[in-house]
C-alpha cells in the first residue's frame, strides 16, 4: 500500500532574476511558454489535496515572476492546502505582499546570499541584498509565519556567526541554515562551495550555541551537508513515497534532479491526474521500495531509513543511478566523495563560478 | 675576574596606619566587588528571565550552603576562645539553631518563590561546574593559608550592605513573584555589618606588618575574585553565549499562570483523514489525547489557570499541581519548537 504524498512542491516557474551559483534548478531550465496556465495549477492544488497533501511548497525560479500569484494562493487555500512561498524576495513590493497574505498564504521563506551587499551579489549574480533586507521589514510586519532561509557554503562559513546575528535582527520565527547541496549549478560550482571539515565543525558548533541562545524565540534549523555525513540522507523522505515535485512545464517529479536521469519518462499533470501519477506512473514506481537496491544498501538494516539515499548523486557521482548513495561510508564508491573532501582540504581553490542562467 | 655581585635593595615599606588600611580595603572593593558584574547589573536592570534568576538562586545555593563549613574552618583554626565565641555566631546564622531559622533555609525559601523545587536546589546536581571550583577555592583557602588571611577573605562583608540593599528594593520592583523570599536579605542587612566590623578589627589589629597587611588586601582581593568568577559561570551559561549546564537542552520560559497561550504565527489547525494535525512551515504535528485537548483551550484568550480548570472539570479527581505542571511542560516544549507562544 503506498502511502499519499504529504507535500507538494510546484517550481511555478523556472525564471529568476538571481543567478546563485548554488541553484537547485536543473541546468536545463523550462522555458517561459511551456509554463502551466492559472487554471491548470489551481486544478493540480485541488487534486493534491484530494489525494491528501498537506503542504504546498510554492518555489521556482523565482515564484513572484508569475504575475497570477496571488491568485495560486488564493486557489491554494481554497483546496485546502497550507501555503508556503519560497522566494528570493524580488518582485515583490509591499502591496503584493499584503494582497498574497490576504489570499491566505501561510508562510513565507524569504533567501538570503549572505549578511552584507557585495559578497551576497557576488553569490547571486545580481545586486539585491538591500531591497531583500527593506522586504524582510515589511514581512515581518504582516501576519505572516516567516523563515529566512540561508545557504551556508565554503566562501561564507567563516562568518556564520555575523550571518546569524544578521537574520537575527530581521526577527524571523525561523531560521534555516542550509548547506549548499551538490546537484546542478551547485555540482558545477562544488570545488568553491563545499566546506573544510574544520569549517563545518565550527558551524556546528556555532549554530548549537544560537539554539540554545534563542530557544523559544526562534527555531534554527540545520542539516549537516551529507558530503561530511556517514550515512546518507532519506532524500525527499524516499522515492516517492513522501514529496512530489511540478515542474514549471507540469511534469511531475519525485525530486527536484530527477530530471537528469537518463531514460526516464516524466508524466505531465496536463495529460494525467496527479493520483494516477503518484500510483501508477512508471516514474514513481521506478525506486521505490527495495527491489531496485543493490549491495550493500539490500541487507542493511538502514536501508528503510535512508531508502539508499539519493539517486540523483549516485548517477552524477558514480556514473550509475542505482548506485548506493556514494557519500555512504558503506558505499564501494565512497573514495569519490572522500577525494571531494580532500579537494576541499586544499588551501586555494581558484573560484570561476559557473552562474545559473539568468532569465525573465 | 671582578665580583659581579647582584644586590636587590627593597626598601622596608611603611606600615599602613588602620585608616589607610581601610582605605586600601575599600578600594579593592570598589574595584573588583561583584556588583559591578554584568550579571548583577542585569538582575538590577530587571532584564533577567525567570529562567536566569532561577538559575542565580540554584547555583548559589551551593555557595550559601558552603558559609557555614567555611566558618566552622576558620573557627577550628582559632587558638582564642573569645575570638571563637564570636565567630560562632556566623555558623549559627547560617545553620540556624532551636530558637530561629538560617540563613541556608531563607535562601531555599528565596528559590522556592523563583519557582525551584527545595529537593531539587538542596541536591545541588544542577551547579554550574565553574560555581564549584569557585566555592571549594573559598574554602582550600580559609583551610591552607594564614589564619590572618582566612579572616581577612570574609571582608567582602564591608560591601555587601549596600548591595543587599539596592538588590532589594531592585528585586521587588522586578521580580515581584520574588517578595515573598526575600527574608535572607533582609537579615543579612544587619548581620553583615555586624560580621565585618568584627573582623575588619581583628585583622587591624593583627597584621603586624606591612607583608601582612599587604597579604590581608590581597586575600580581600582573592575572595572578590572568587564572587566574581561565580557570577561570569552564570553569564556564560544562561546570558551569552548561553551554553547552559551538563545535559542542559535548550529551556525556554515556562508559562506563568496568566499566561495566554495560542498557536505560533504560521500554525493552524488541519485534518488529515480522521485525524487533527497541526499544521506548520514545513510540516505537522498529529497531536493525540490530552494534548489535543490542551492545545484546542489555546485560543490566546484562556489563561493557563483557564486551561488547567477546563482539564480539571474534565478528568474529575486529577491533582491540579500535576495537571498545572504537566501543562506548562507540554506548553514549554511546544514553545521551543515553536508551534506555540505565550508571553
Amino acid at each position: 500500500m503506498i502511502s499519499n504524498p504529504l507535500a507538494l512542491i510546484v517550481e511555478v516557474t523556472h525564471r529568476c532574476p538571481l543567478r546563485c551559483v548554488y541553484c537547485s534548478n536543473p541546468v536545463q531550465l523550462a522555458a517561459t511558454k511551456a509554463e502551466l496556465s492559472t487554471e491548470d495549477w489551481v486544478r493540480v492544488f485541488q487534486e493534491a489535496s484530494r489525494l491528501g497533501v498537506m503542504h504546498l511548497h510554492l518555489t521556482g525560479g523565482e515564484p513572484a515572476a508569475r504575475t497570477d500569484l496571488q491568485q495560486l494562493v488564493a486557489g491554494a487555500r481554497q483546496a485546502g492546502l497550507y501555503t508556503n512561498l519560497i522566494t528570493s524576495g524580488i518582485g515583490l513590493s509591499e502591496m503584493r505582499l499584503a494582497g498574497l497574505v490576504e489570499a491566505g498564504l501561510d508562510h513565507i521563506q524569504l533567501s538570503f546570499q549572505d549578511s552584507t551587499d557585495e559578497p551576497a551579489r557576488w553569490i547571486a549574480g545580481a545586486k539585491v541584498h538591500a531591497y531583500k533586507v527593506v522586504l524582510a521589514e515589511k514581512i515581518r510586519a504582516l501576519p505572516v509565519a516567516f523563515t529566512v532561509n540561508l545557504v551556508v557554503h565554503r566562501q561564507n562559513l567563516d562568518h556564520i556567526e555575523e550571518m546569524i546575528e544578521f537574520i537575527e535582527q530581521l526577527q524571523p520565527e525561523r531560521m534555516e541554515i542550509a548547506h549548499a547541496q551538490y546537484y546542478g549549478w551547485a555540482l558545477k560550482n562544488r570545488d568553491a562551495l563545499l566546506p573544510t571539515r574544520e569549517q563545518l565543525e565550527n558551524c556546528i558548533r556555532v549554530v548549537g550555541a544560537a539554539q540554545l541562545r534563542l530557544a523559544g524565540k526562534v527555531r534554527i534549523d540545520s542539516v549537516v551537508p551529507d558530503y561530511y555525513a556517514r550515512y546518507p540522507k532519506a532524500c525527499m523522505g524516499g522515492w516517492g513515497r513522501r514529496l512530489m515535485l511540478i515542474d514549471p512545464s507540469g511534469q511531475a517529479l519525485p525530486c527536484h534532479a530527477a530530471g537528469i536521469i537518463p531514460g526516464m519518462q516524466f508524466d505531465n499533470v496536463r495529460e494525467r491526474s496527479l493520483e494516477w501519477i503518484w500510483r501508477e506512473s512508471a516514474a514513481f514506481q521506478r525506486f521505490r521500495g527495495e527491489e531496485w537496491m543493490p549491495e550493500p544498501c539490500k541487507s542493511c538494516d538502514r536501508r528503510t531509513e535512508d531508502f539508499g539515499g539519493c539517486r540523483c548523486q549516485a548517477l552524477l557521482v558514480t556514473g550509475d543511478v542505482t548506485a548506493t548513495d556514494p557519500v555512504c561510508s558503506l558505499s564501494p564508491d565512497h573514495h569519490l566523495i572522500e577525494s571531494a573532501r580532500s579537494a576541499a582540504a586544499a588551501d586555494v581553490v581558484e573560484i570561476a563560478w559557473s552562474y545559473r542562467t539568468s532569465m525573465g | 675576574m671582578p665580583l659581579q655581585s647582584v644586590e636587590t635593595i627593597a626598601p622596608e615599606l611603611p606600615l599602613l596606619s588602620a585608616e589607610d588600611l581601610k582605605a586600601r580595603l575599600r578600594r579593592v572593593g570598589e574595584e573588583r566587588y561583584h556588583h559591578q558584574h554584568p550579571f548583577h547589573l542585569m538582575m538590577h536592570q530587571g532584564e533577567l528571565s525567570r529562567g536566569q534568576m532561577q538559575a542565580w538562586a540554584l547555583n548559589r545555593y551551593y555557595y550559601q550552603s558552603r558559609i557555614p563549613i567555611k566558618d566552622a574552618i576558620i573557627l577550628s583554626r582559632s587558638e582564642d576562645p573569645d575570638f571563637r565565641r564570636a565567630w560562632r555566631k556566623r555558623v549559627v546564622d547560617h545553620d540556624g539553631d532551636s530558637a530561629q531559622e538560617g540563613g541556608i533555609e531563607r535562601w531555599i525559601r528565596l528559590a522556592e518563590a523563583a519557582g525551584l523545587d527545595r529537593q531539587r536546589v538542596m541536591h545541588c546536581d544542577g551547579v554550574l561546574p565553574a560555581i564549584r571550583y569557585a566555592v571549594d577555592a573559598y574554602l582550600d583557602l580559609v583551610r591552607n593559608r594564614s589564619f590572618l588571611e582566612a579572616v581577612a577573605s570574609s571582608l567582602t562583608e564591608l560591601f555587601s550592605r549596600e548591595l543587599i540593599a539596592l538588590r532589594m528594593d531592585r528585586l521587588r520592583q522586578h521580580y515581584p513573584w520574588l517578595s515573598s523570599g526575600l527574608d535572607y536579605f533582609t537579615e543579612r542587612l544587619h548581620q553583615a555589618p555586624e560580621d565585618a566590623r568584627f573582623a575588619l578589627q581583628y585583622v587591624t589589629e593583627h597584621a603586624h606588618t606591612r607583608d601582612e597587611q599587604e597579604l590581608v588586601i590581597a586575600a580581600l582581593q582573592a575572595k572578590c575574585d572568587i564572587l566574581w568568577a561565580q557570577l561570569d559561570a552564570l553569564y556564560f551559561a544562561y546570558v551569552q553565549p548561553g551554553w547552559g549546564p551538563f545535559g542542559w537542552s535548550p529551556k525556554v520560559p515556562r508559562p506563568s499562570q496568566t499566561s495566554q497561550p495560542r498557536l505560533a504565527s504560521g500554525c493552524r489547525w488541519g485534518t488529515q483523514g480522521e485525524q487533527q494535525v497541526v499544521l506548520f512551515p514545513e510540516g505537522m504535528i498529529r497531536v493525540q489525547g490530552t494534548g489535543r485537548d490542551i492545545l484546542e483551550l489555546c485560543d490566546g484568550q484562556r489563561t493557563v489557570a483557564d486551561v488547567v480548570a477546563v482539564l480539571l472539570e474534565r478528568y474529575g479527581k486529577a491533582d491540579p499541581v500535576k495537571i498545572t505542571e504537566d501543562v506548562s511542560s507540554f506548553l514549554e516544549t511546544l514553545r521551543q519548537k515553536r508551534i506555540v507562544d505565550y508571553e
